[in-house]
């Protein structure tokens, strides 16, 4: 240690040592006094086959979380999104909720985009009486899994089918309905709602024709289908088969005789199929981006994320987004972060963010806003390589879901 | 008695076309298998390794595919450009990874790790460089369309180029492997490399070029699904699987066994779907299949005794 005198040697680790104790110090001496920020713990399967949706989930909290700052943030404290990876699976998803709870101490807890991940969470958050913010298709609203503390910005299965199925009774004259699904419990679920509306609204309900979940091939089923002769042909599949399915109906020229529309759709898939592979099938979607045409929040928002990700969100960003900003915001509003508090707050409450308004119903928490009827473009008609389809039709909210008194909540 | 002359009646129900069409895509589905089994069992053959990146090489070609196609706008140079480049980089690992592992004990359990590690790491390699989705490829428009109908089953033009480019393959290895003196040094490394090696021929080239070839094969049946399957990093997951069946149950290192296994289990996959009551059993039949041969022949359908134990 020649040439360093002990003056600056002790200087150096006095800086160094005030650096470290910045760095681990609590977070109301880094940020000063009543301005604590707020974790927000976020979980998404960032590694797996739904990397990409997770990615957009989680650049859209990002998002939401820098808009509720530029509005200076919730009770004058920022917010700070505290994400972790539950690698797709459920299990996973339980031991980074615990930890996010335990070591980050977050202030409330999201996530999930797999059926199984929502489960555990959902399950965890009901075990320890918190708060819980799903980011998925909303799929504990039943009397056994329900907790009266889980929000969502994304819709149930059956509004999702029964916004189909209201699309095609009052659009299509053919009345025989089919469908092709993986066979899981998901698309399972689709099943009794076609089949009920199909009653209630004079449709003749021709079955299902299921296909192993995966599939990498659904042409051996397409003649099956084809022999049936629907008018309408539902579809419920996910992902990869989704992808696969789209490029064989295209091949068959399915579309052509019979009106397709799978049940929940999403732009990386039509991406990944190709240019005009979605031309004439429908598809429903919880929201796109083409909505800015109708709703400028839609259009700045893309602006913030295509900036990033050079591509568009998928709508499970939406979700995402739309369930950040109406937590913290209705948190900002209540000038409380109480898990109690802010469940009764948000029961009932009115919002209007990526679209037009929506509102989370008390009796079991379902989100009730429009679902959109979009109709696939010829790739000619494409403007950009995102440009896949139209809106041709959107169902309210009230309509497609459920009755609250079968739920037995 | 009573359910055998119901399934039977049901059976007889399905139309003709159906039929024709199931039969029809079965072969499709075959000749996917038969590039994939192909190059699967000449490696194991040659050189005992059973590799699990099998399907990572398929993916690779279907991805080099869409970049060559995307750079040049031309389907068919995608088609020769993948496989060679793959197969160049499937001779490239054979020479770095493998070939360190093969006088080691346990070369076999050696090889296999590193083959199974090659598996996770391309779909991650493919993930950063391409993102996670997927890719779009476009049917060349020579081949978009319906070529001829026979009862109201539609020949789709693609897929019959795809059933006319394995059948050419499968001409193509059998020409390589029957008269030429690459040919007869793989089938003699397959009977006995030690005897080759003693005979003065440098067997571990032969393994390099074979390794290149199986991974060539493999990456040419990748580009070739481009147009009907989905192009993402876990494309080859669940067809290794069905690849790896079809080369156990026709025979670990015999050729004409991985041909007519693939038909097989490519009928297997596709007509099971049209029987009464058994659609259920869809999802599992091919490993029935693949267990009753194995019980009743353990050797696989045409292979030989002492290959593969």
């Amino acid at each position: 240690m020649k040439g360093i005198s002990r003056r600056k040697f002790l200087k150096g680790a006095a800086i160094l040592s005030g650096a470290a104790a910045f760095n681990v110090s609590p977070a109301f001496l880094k940020y000063g006094l009543g301005e604590q920020p707020i974790k927000w713990g976020s979980l998404h399967p960032l590694t797996g086959g739904l990397a990409e949706m997770a990615a957009d989930q989680k650049l859209a909290v990002e998002i939401a979380i820098e808009d509720i700052n530029a509005a200076g943030g919730v009770m004058g404290r920022p917010v700070v999104g505290v994400f972790r990876d539950t690698e797709f699976s459920g299990e996973v998803a339980r031991r980074k909720a615990v930890e996010l709870m335990e070591k980050e101490k977050i202030d409330l807890l999201a996530g999930a985009l797999s059926g199984p991940e929502e489960l555990a969470l959902n399950d965890l958050a009901k075990k320890n009486n918190i708060f819980y913010g799903c980011y998925t298709q909303y799929m504990v609203d039943s009397k056994d899994t329900f907790h009266k503390y889980t929000f969502t910005a994304n819709v149930t299965p059956f509004q999702s089918a029964a916004a189909g199925a209201i699309w095609a009774a009052e659009n299509i004259k053919g009345k025989r309905w089919h469908l092709l699904a993986d066979n899981y419990s998901w698309p399972k679920m689709f099943v009794p709602v076609y089949e009920r509306i199909a009653k209630q609204r004079g449709a003749d309900w021709t079955g299902v024709t299921w296909a192993p979940f995966p599939s990498t091939d659904y042409s051996s089923y397409i003649p099956k289908v084809q022999a049936v002769k629907p008018d309408v042909l539902f579809c419920v599949c996910w992902g990869s088969g989704h992808i696969n399915l789209i490029k064989q109906l295209q091949e068959f020229g399915v579309a052509k005789d019979i009106k397709v529309l799978f049940a929940v759709s999403d732009l990386p898939w039509a991406v990944a199929a190709g240019p005009g592979k979605f031309s004439d099938i429908h598809a429903g979607m919880l929201w796109f981006w083409g909505l800015e045409k109708k709703y400028p929040a839609t259009k700045e928002f893309n602006k913030k994320f295509f900036a990033k990700q050079k591509r568009y969100s998928a709508a499970y960003g939406c979700a995402s987004y739309e369930l950040t900003r109406m937590t913290l915001d209705t948190a900002k509003e209540i000038k409380s972060l109480d898990h109690a508090k802010l469940s009764k707050a948000l029961e009932g409450h009115k919002f209007k963010y990526l679209k037009g308004e929506t509102w989370v119903r008390p009796c079991d928490h379902d989100y009730i806003g429009e679902f959109f009827i979009v109709k696939g473009k010829p790739a000619n008609k494409m403007a950009n390589n995102f440009d896949h389809y139209d809106l041709v039709y959107s169902v309210s909210g009230e309509d497609a879901a459920m009755p609250c008194g079968e739920k037995g909540l | 008695m009573e359910a055998i002359i119901e399934f039977f009646g049901r059976l007889a129900e399905i139309p003709a076309n159906t039929w024709i069409t199931q039969v029809y895509l079965g072969l499709v589905n075959g000749s996917v298998l038969i590039l994939l089994a192909l190059g699967l069992t000449i490696i194991f053959g040659l050189m005992g390794i059973v590799n699990f990146a099998h399907g990572t090489f398929y993916m690779t070609g279907a991805y080099l595919g869409w970049l060559t196609l995307r750079l040049t706008g031309n389907f068919w140079i995608a088609l020769i450009v993948a496989p060679i480049l793959t197969g160049l980089l499937g001779a490239g690992i054979e020479l770095t990874m493998l070939r360190r592992v093969y006088n080691k004990r346990e070369s076999v359990y050696l090889g296999i790790l590193i083959t199974f590690g090659l598996s996770f790491l391309g779909p991650d390699v493919m993930r950063f460089f391409f993102g996670k989705t997927g890719l779009p490829y476009v049917t060349p428009a020579l081949l978009d369309g319906t070529a001829f109908s026979i009862a109201a089953t539609n020949f789709s033009r693609y897929r019959l180029f795809l059933i006319g480019s394995a059948f050419s393959l499968i001409l193509l290895m059998w020409l390589l492997l029957k008269k030429t003196n690459l040919g007869l040094i793989i089938r003699a490394g397959i009977s006995n490399s030690r005897m080759v090696e003693v005979l003065g021929i440098e067997i571990r080239n032969v393994w390099t070029a074979t390794f290149g070839l199986g991974t060539a094969l493999a990456a040419l049946a990748g580009v070739l699904v481009g147009p009907i399957f989905a192009v993402q990093p876990t494309m080859g997951d669940m067809i290794i699987i069905q690849s790896f069946i079809v080369v156990i149950i026709g025979g670990l290192g015999s050729l004409i066994g991985a041909v007519i296994s693939a038909l097989i289990v490519g009928q297997v996959l596709t007509l099971f779907p049209l029987l009464p009551h058994l659609q259920q059993l869809a999802d599992v039949v091919i490993y029935l299949l693949m267990a009753f041969v194995l019980l009743v022949r353990p050797r696989g359908l045409f292979g030989e005794e002492g290959v593969g134990e």
